[in-house]
């Protein structure tokens, strides 16, 4: 479907009829074997663990993602989750390779990836390549949308992927629990994955490990409408999550968490190119101490971690080997305070980067200090919510200020308003300043203000259909843009204002049909960032989208569960996107179709969980990013046994 | 459903409808690529590109027609031409074009235009043409220099040079070649014949990138490396000789100094100094006489703040300057054409990152 026009039709078509359809079914009270699916995108206290975003950020926007779809993508990458289910844009280079993700419009630096609330960005880059997260070591993943910079820290402008791992939980009595979940898939791609935990009531034990590997050798159209097979994809990767949790009394518990992995992947050539040596091995270690004492209406927490990552790049074609090594040091000390209608936050984290440049044999520090304190007040039974937040950030020599005031309220039992206003900021990265030889240190942060608005709908249209809705809308402006530009090398600049607004949405439709249950679910948002002002000498890109920022994005997912079946299709659409700042080159829109099924049984206790998705049925030939060939029909399938 | 539902969609109706009345047409408009008609006096502008976003060109300026066309490789061959367009050199009938990171030289009909072949070469940068049935290719990231036959279209042979990156070529009864390696202070004369080194000639600057020669028949190479440090520096020498006697090194070591060429008469040189920071002082054209004993300290033409230059050229008829502006390599490049005292002509939008001109003679 190539025209707006078209989806637009669609689009209403859906939310028309799901509003409208008034069919009386009868319910039937029988469940399935599945996890139940839980509502996405409402409730904060549901989706995250984080405090942070679900006590004192009401107004915020916070879409989750419920345990069963997360099931359906446990051998694969945030990558492909985020593509699929979420209406972010994924600027993904090819199968498994490099993937950053666009929310609103920011760049990848603008946006953070945050681990149990560690920020876990590259300390040079400031950027996560979410291709490197693999699922079958996450528990639990949601999007925070906008700017939350007083609650999450300078250098959350778009918002904040939130991956997390389940909470401790001890149990009176030992228990034990074993999954090897195992896939095979199109272009050599193979998985294993071990999760195993053990709880008492002092201690709870979890280990993940994974090794994946893939050839990635699809078939592609070249420039000269040739079919060719990509060269030079190979994947292997392999890690291990280890988190052990002590119970020091009743009130207290003190946690330790490891996660180290590597990939070691060839980068095969973009169309334009006739050969690529090229590899890259991207190691990451990522260690953290946490403990925390709840008692009463009081919550005392201190965590620490430390995060080395490495990336080693080579170009045999060349001869260029390129080394990077950072290291970050994170810790943060918190208080909070509940009453039923006040609550109040204050915390005080600590973030230390460095990163060495072995050309020029030293180190260069980032040191980011803040203190941060929030206040949440809860009235009018319960319906309004209001957040006031303050951070105090200090960055090297930079010092700054970072208010924030949300709100939500229950206008009607089955809808919610909420709002929220942002002051954002984001300082130039390490590698911004200092990267070798054109890192530019007179650059200046990127500032200014986010503000966003939205409402929550749950309507139960008859006893078996119920439709959840969701819309928001955002508007952000942010001064000195820093963009990489030039040549030979690339140096960044700070060069424009940029003006983002759009919406979003996220409707559901469940429908409880005797043993059936059928959704009906489509996601868009619609993007309008551009350049409002520029230092460059007659340039064009004022007016003008900014690069890889398609207007439009969205996901439509209908299927069924039935007994311990699950059906899901999911279609996703990703509009033009501009290789040009003038809007002088673009991509074409386009759209995948993909098929998820899995199926649970029971064997002698032991549940086994069958798992099979077929991606891009439509076999469509499509670039997320110019030149960059993406793969036709693939398939994956996994089995996970529940062994204990 | 109850009454507060049907008011709750009735808000969400009225919603949405804002909403949708809001959106903006998705489709972008097409790109039109008009067909050029091919005349005498043409100026071509050789289009890097963005690197890695496969978006190199040519364009063409006709001045009698005060006609420009953004890509006139894709529209007459339906093709793009791939990943940094380095240079374009006029051998016989055809245009040799280095497409530097596509590992490929295509090869068009100067008449036509149309794609005769390619062929596959490292990292090609610059052609040197000998004769008619042979040319030396220079390679980015080799020793390597390539040789190949401009009339069969075929790759013959190859020689290496003592140093890599082989960047400026000049044939002047030997062939003079420049190693843009920041190890190297040496211009070597190669005999074409053998394609052995015949003499090495030292020179003041390191990384020598590119060889000129003036009314004298006295050789310019142009020396430096910014980001390895290496400032800046011409070096003047009798090919004769092989003595350098002048030379002349750029004070900040800040400022790339980039493509040099000389006026028709050989008597004036034209440059490019970059100030990559954005900022104004050193940067924009420069030119000098031979004869100066200095290197001039003002522009001639002055780049404005976060602009800087990276294509210059003379048209040889008219004595008007072209200057190229990539304004960041993330858009279309504009053109600037200025009179031979510096006052500006006209000015119109390119390719994106416009590196070089070429004019039909």
């Amino acid at each position: 479907m190539k025209h707006s026009s078209t989806y637009k039709c669609i689009y209403a078509a859906v939310l028309f009829i799901a509003l409208l359809c008034n069919t009386r079914i009868y319910a039937q009270s029988a469940r399935d074997t599945l996890s139940e699916v839980k509502v996405k995108g409402k409730m904060h206290k549901h989706i995250t663990n984080n405090d942070k975003i679900n006590v004192f950020s009401p107004g915020q926007r916070v879409q989750g993602i419920d345990s069963t779809t997360l099931q359906q993508y446990r051998l694969q990458s945030a990558a492909n989750l985020l593509t699929q289910q979420v209406p972010v844009f994924v600027k993904t280079y090819g199968f498994n390779s490099l993937a950053t993700f666009n929310i609103r419009g920011a760049s990848p630096a603008q946006s953070q990836v945050l681990w149990n609330g560690i920020p876990i960005q590259n300390a040079s880059l400031g950027i996560t390549d979410i291709s490197l997260l693999p699922l079958s070591l996450i528990d639990k993943v949601s999007m925070v949308y906008g700017s939350s910079s007083a609650m999450l820290g300078s250098g959350n402008v778009g918002g904040a992927l939130l991956i997390e791992n389940d909470i401790p939980h001890f149990d009176s009595a030992r228990k034990y629990s074993l999954d090897i979940n195992g896939g095979v898939g199109s272009f050599g791609q193979n998985q294993l994955s071990i999760k195993s935990t053990y709880s008492d009531d002092r201690w709870y034990i979890s280990a993940k490990v994974f090794d994946q590997a893939a050839d990635n050798d699809f078939t592609y159209k070249s420039n000269k409408n040739v079919e060719e097979k990509l060269s030079n994809a190979k994947l292997h990767g392999a890690g291990g999550l280890l988190n052990v949790a002590y119970k020091i009394s009743d009130y207290s518990t003190i946690g330790f968490t490891a996660w180290y992995q590597q990939y070691d992947r060839q980068i095969p050539p973009a169309l334009f190119e006739s050969i690529s040596l090229k590899a890259q091995m991207d190691n990451s270690l990522r260690l953290m101490l946490d403990w925390q004492r709840h008692k009463d209406r009081t919550k005392w927490y201190a965590k620490t971690a430390f995060i080395q990552d490495g990336i080693e790049f080579n170009d045999n074609a060349i001869g260029i080997l390129s080394i990077s090594h950072t290291q970050q040091y994170f810790q943060e000390l918190g208080w909070e305070w509940q009453t039923l209608h006040h609550k109040f936050m204050i915390f005080s984290p600590l973030q230390f980067s460095s990163i060495d440049r072995p050309e020029l044999q030293d180190t260069k520090q980032q040191t980011k200090v803040a203190l941060a304190s929030a206040y949440a007040f809860t009235t009018l039974h319960e319906k309004l919510n209001i957040a006031v937040n303050l951070r105090g950030e200090s960055i090297n020599d930079l010092s700054v200020a970072l208010p924030g005031l949300n709100a939500s309220y229950q206008i009607l039992p089955c809808i919610l308003l909420r709002a929220n206003a942002q002051r954002t900021y984001r300082a130039p990265t390490l590698n911004e300043l200092y990267f070798v030889p054109w890192g530019n240190t007179s650059l200046k942060p990127e500032q200014g203000w986010n503000y966003d608005a939205g409402y929550s709908l749950k309507v139960k249209l008859t006893e078996d259909i119920t439709l959840i809705h969701d819309a928001a809308i955002f508007d952000r402006l942010i001064h000195d843009w820093i963009i990489w530009l030039g040549a030979p090398i690339l140096t960044p600049h700070n060069i424009a204002t940029v003006h983002s607004h759009g919406t979003e949405t996220e409707s559901k439709l469940q429908w409880q049909l005797a043993k059936w249950q059928l959704h009906l679910g489509l996601n868009s948002s619609y993007v309008l960032a551009t350049t409002q002002s520029s230092y460059i000498t007659g340039d064009g890109s004022i007016g003008k989208q900014i690069p890889y920022t398609p207007h439009y994005n969205g996901q439509l997912n209908v299927g069924f569960t039935f007994h311990g079946l699950y059906l899901n299709y999911n279609h996703t659409f990703t509009g033009y996107r501009y290789v040009t700042a003038d809007e002088s080159q673009y991509l074409s829109d386009y759209s995948t179709g993909n098929v998820q099924l899995m199926y649970n049984i029971h064997m002698h206790k032991h549940p086994i969980r069958f798992n099979i998705q077929c991606n891009n049925i439509w076999d469509q030939h499509y670039q997320v990013v110019a030149y960059r060939p993406m793969p036709g029909i693939n398939w994956l399938a996994g089995l996970q046994l529940n062994l204990f | 459903m109850g009454r507060e539902d049907y008011k709750a969609l009735k808000y969400l109706l009225v919603c949405l409808c804002i909403l949708w009345a809001s959106c903006v047409k998705d489709k972008p408009s097409d790109i039109y690529h008009p067909t050029p008609t091919n005349t005498t006096g043409n100026v071509y502008i050789v289009c890097e590109g963005m690197y890695g976003a496969g978006n190199a060109a040519l364009s063409l300026y006709q001045p009698s027609k005060d006609c420009v066309y953004d890509d006139i490789f894709y529209s007459i061959n339906h093709q793009t031409l791939g990943d940094v367009f380095q240079s374009m050199t006029p051998i016989g009938d055809k245009y040799f074009l280095c497409i530097n990171h596509s590992d490929l030289i295509v090869v068009i009909q100067k008449s036509t235009w149309q794609l005769l072949t390619t062929i596959n070469v490292h990292q090609p940068r610059y052609i040197l043409p000998i004769s008619d049935t042979k040319a030396y290719v220079s390679s980015l990231y080799s020793k390597k220099v390539y040789v190949i036959n401009p009339q069969s279209m075929h790759l013959t042979d190859s020689f290496n040079m003592p140093y890599s990156n082989t960047e400026g070529m000049l044939l002047y009864n030997n062939a003079f070649l420049a190693t843009w390696d920041i190890r190297s202070n040496i211009l070597y004369s190669i005999n074409t014949s053998t394609d052995q080194i015949e003499q090495s000639i030292t020179l003041a600057g390191n990384a020598p990138q590119e060889v000129l020669l003036d009314k004298d028949n006295n050789i310019w190479v142009l020396s430096g490396n910014i980001d390895s440090g290496k400032r800046s520096t011409f070096t003047r020498l009798d090919p004769n000789s092989g003595q350098a006697f002048k030379y002349y090194t750029f004070s900040d070591s800040t400022v790339d100094a980039i493509k040099p060429l000389m006026n028709k008469t050989k008597d004036t040189i034209y440059f490019i100094e970059v100030n990559y920071s954005g900022k104004a002082q050193n940067n924009g054209i420069y030119r000098m006489s031979i004869y100066d004993d200095a290197l001039p300290t003002t522009p001639f033409i002055a780049a404005k703040t976060n602009q800087y230059f990276w294509a210059l050229g003379i048209e040889p008829k008219t004595g008007n300057i072209y200057v190229g502006d990539p304004k960041g390599f993330y858009q279309k490049g504009t053109v600037y054409i200025y009179n031979g005292a510096g006052t500006l002509q006209k000015q119109f939008n390119v390719g994106t990152g416009p590196g070089h001109f070429y004019f039909d003679e």
